[in-house]
């Protein structure tokens, strides 16, 4: 057979095109200048248009699809680690350091199905620890141990 | 300047108080991320960029190198007591490396490693010393359209010399190139891609992309992964490092092989470690004379590739110091780093900040005798670090995240942008799309624009007129033909497959 598919292929390639056509759209919508002197469109549509050209190599050509396994979604640990992370993109600001850390690593531990919160809260307090001393006392980072900065 | 006094300027920098602390802080972290499997160079540098913000140029530039070469010359232990990269680039060890430790050498096979890695080190810091003055003066002569097309040359390679799926790799170049526009245009002051945030005016910080990109998916995709299984070995023993006199005998031919390959690919746009220490391997086992014993415990097998290795990590910085266009996406973070700082690195860096270049230069062979002793005497320290269970590691490494993004600018807005980056990078994993083009895109795409509108302005318009330029066609006839040699390369592969099948 000429074209193999791959599920994979078809998204990654499809996702590509978009991003690439709506840059080259965005890029049409700028002024692209003359040959001479090029405006700010000229560029963004050159990269969008070979990036959507490129998708549709992925989707029709690409020849590693074989090779590939078969990709497993880890949703758990995805949302925890990013909920780690927001955790303590809302606590910084206004609880402070040692309660983003133990956010942070509390939410993002569970990352792992076979967490424990003992584990968890022994990594919380020694990474408070580095922290407010390391970062806070040493490196001048700008907040609190607790309480809004 | 002489030879000699421009050594002398560069040793006192780096044997200065500070200079030696920062170097050994680099090759301390280095090692430590080397050794350790599931924890990256690319992460590791983004999380410690905002810290170097504080510190002069050449010690921050000190101490970023220090892991980047202290990484790749650490990464063998994994490789050969646990069968497991510890960077990506010393995958290739694990062939020879653990069939060695499991024949009860494994103290053999790291001094070697340690020792083929110094080598290699130190052969291509001689190579980056000598090279890059003489590389420099050529390039003073350079013009937007010679910038233009080497620019062009250095993605066209790192996406058809990448390893896997060229499409891929040249949309994660393409998709970097796009990052690189948002913000406000330099020479129209129009918006791009900003949707009318201000926070994004002045373009996506490197540092949240970067952490984004490569320190979360990492984590994600490693967090629940069952611990490393203890190494086997016993004790390691500075008795059971010594080699055999054959094993030296054998590995010495390997070596000064393997760092010529390394320096050679290491220097070249788009090529770098990993396919250094892979035609190495390759290399080693055409001109033996009995290849079977390869993937069995040959000692070739770990000395070429680790000295092609490290060869590799030092004329990396050839390009990037003396013409500013950086070779592959570690690199393209030291430049954006030396851009933070003010310092535009080019054909001009050496003559006018000879403190930095020699100094930097002078760091590498400190840091390289550093390394010798922590990988020999020391090894015991880091085998007890392959202990520690990833379970506890990952949360630590996320706080680390989250403390280096903020630190930038006290930004929230930065860490939700990590956090989007985040999601992308871990969808372009599940979708095999590689980060590591996307920066390189990233860093050079704002270069490349401002080089391709000059030029066209240069040549009023008439983009033929590039050929009257002989270094321009040169360089534009290696992107030729370096997509020739990727169309045909499938074909190639495919012959050498039925040819083995036949032997």
């Amino acid at each position: 057979m000429a074209f193999r598919y791959d599920q994979n292929d078809v998204i990654c390639g499809a996702a590509v095109t978009a991003v690439g056509l709506y840059a080259l759209a965005t890029g049409l919508s700028l002024d692209l200048g003359s040959l001479r002197r090029i405006g700010p469109g000229a560029f963004p549509a050159l990269v969008g248009g070979l990036l959507a050209l490129a998708g549709m190599v992925i989707v029709f050509l690409d020849r590693n699809a074989q090779e590939a396994p078969r990709v497993t979604i880890n949703l758990r640990g995805a949302l925890m680690v990013l909920g780690g992370l927001g955790a303590f993109a809302a606590l910084i600001r206004s609880a402070g350091m040692v309660p983003s850390v133990f956010a942070a690593v509390v939410l993002s531990s569970y990352a792992d199905p076979k967490a424990r919160l003992r584990d968890a809260l022994a990594v919380s307090a020694f990474m408070s620890v580095v922290a407010v001393v390391v970062f806070i006392f040493g490196l001048g980072f700008q907040a609190k141990a607790f309480g809004a900065y | 300047m002489t030879v000699f006094e421009s050594l002398a300027l560069g040793l006192s920098v780096a044997l200065s108080a500070e200079g030696l602390l920062y170097c050994l802080a680099g090759v301390l972290l280095g090692t430590f991320v080397g050794v350790l499997p599931g924890l990256g160079v690319m992460a590791t540098l983004a999380i410690l960029i905002p810290i170097t913000f504080h510190v002069d140029t050449v010690h921050a530039l000190i101490l970023l190198s220090g892991i980047y070469y202290g990484a790749a010359f650490g990464g063998s232990t994994a490789s050969i007591l646990l069968n497991l990269p510890g960077t990506a680039n010393t995958a290739i060890t694990c062939l020879d490396g653990y069939p060695m430790a499991r024949q009860g050498r494994a103290g053999v096979a790291l001094f070697m490693t340690a020792l083929a890695s110094f080598v290699g080190s130190i052969i291509g810091l001689t190579i980056l010393i000598v090279s890059s003055p003489l590389l420099a003066k050529i390039a003073l002569n350079f013009g937007s359209p010679e910038y233009f097309s080497l620019m062009l040359l250095g993605l066209l390679a790192a996406g058809m010399l990448a390893q896997g799926s060229h499409a891929r790799a040249v949309a994660s170049i393409l998709l970097g190139l796009l990052l690189g526009i948002v913000g406000t245009d330099i020479s129209t002051g129009v918006q791009r891609f900003t949707f009318g945030v201000p926070e994004l005016y002045a373009g996506l910080p490197l540092v949240a992309i970067s952490l984004g990109l490569f320190g979360l998916p990492e984590v994600i995709a490693n967090a629940g992964r069952p611990d490393n299984t203890p190494p086997q070995t016993g004790a390691i023993t500075l008795r059971s490092m010594l080699p055999r006199k054959e094993d030296l005998r054998r590995a010495r031919p390997a070596m000064l092989r393997g760092s010529g390959i390394g320096a050679f690919f290491g220097a070249l746009p788009g090529t770098g470690s990993l396919i250094a220490a892979f035609a190495s391997y390759v290399v080693e086992k055409k001109v033996y004379p009995t290849p079977e014993i390869f993937g069995k415990g040959a000692i070739e097998g770990i000395a070429g590739p680790e000295s092609a290795n490290n060869a590799a990590t030092q004329t990396a910085f050839i390009p990037t110091l003396t013409l500013g266009v950086p070779g592959d996406a570690i690199m393209a973070m030291m430049l954006g780093v030396m851009l933070i700082h003010g310092v535009a690195p080019g054909p001009r860096l050496i003559t006018e900040q000879p403190e930095l270049f020699w100094g930097l230069a002078a760091s590498f062979f400190v840091g390289n005798l550093l390394l010798m002793i922590l990988n020999v005497p020391l090894i015991g320290i880091w085998i007890r670090i392959l202990r520690i269970p990833y379970h506890l590691l990952f949360p630590a490494i996320v706080v680390f995240i989250c403390l280096g993004v903020y630190s930038v600018n006290y930004a929230v807005a930065d860490l939700l942008l990590v956090m989007l980056f985040g999601a992308l990078g871990y969808a372009m994993t599940l979708l095999r799309l590689e980060p590591a083009p996307l920066i390189l895109g990233l860093v050079l795409g704002p270069m490349i624009e401002d080089n391709f509108r000059r030029t066209l302005l240069i040549l009023r318009g008439d983009l033929g007129a590039i050929a009257d330029r002989p270094l321009s066609l040169f360089f534009l006839g290696c992107c030729f033909f370096v997509v020739l040699y990727s169309l045909a390369r499938p074909r190639f592969r495919r012959g050498r497959g039925t040819g083995k099948l036949r032997t």
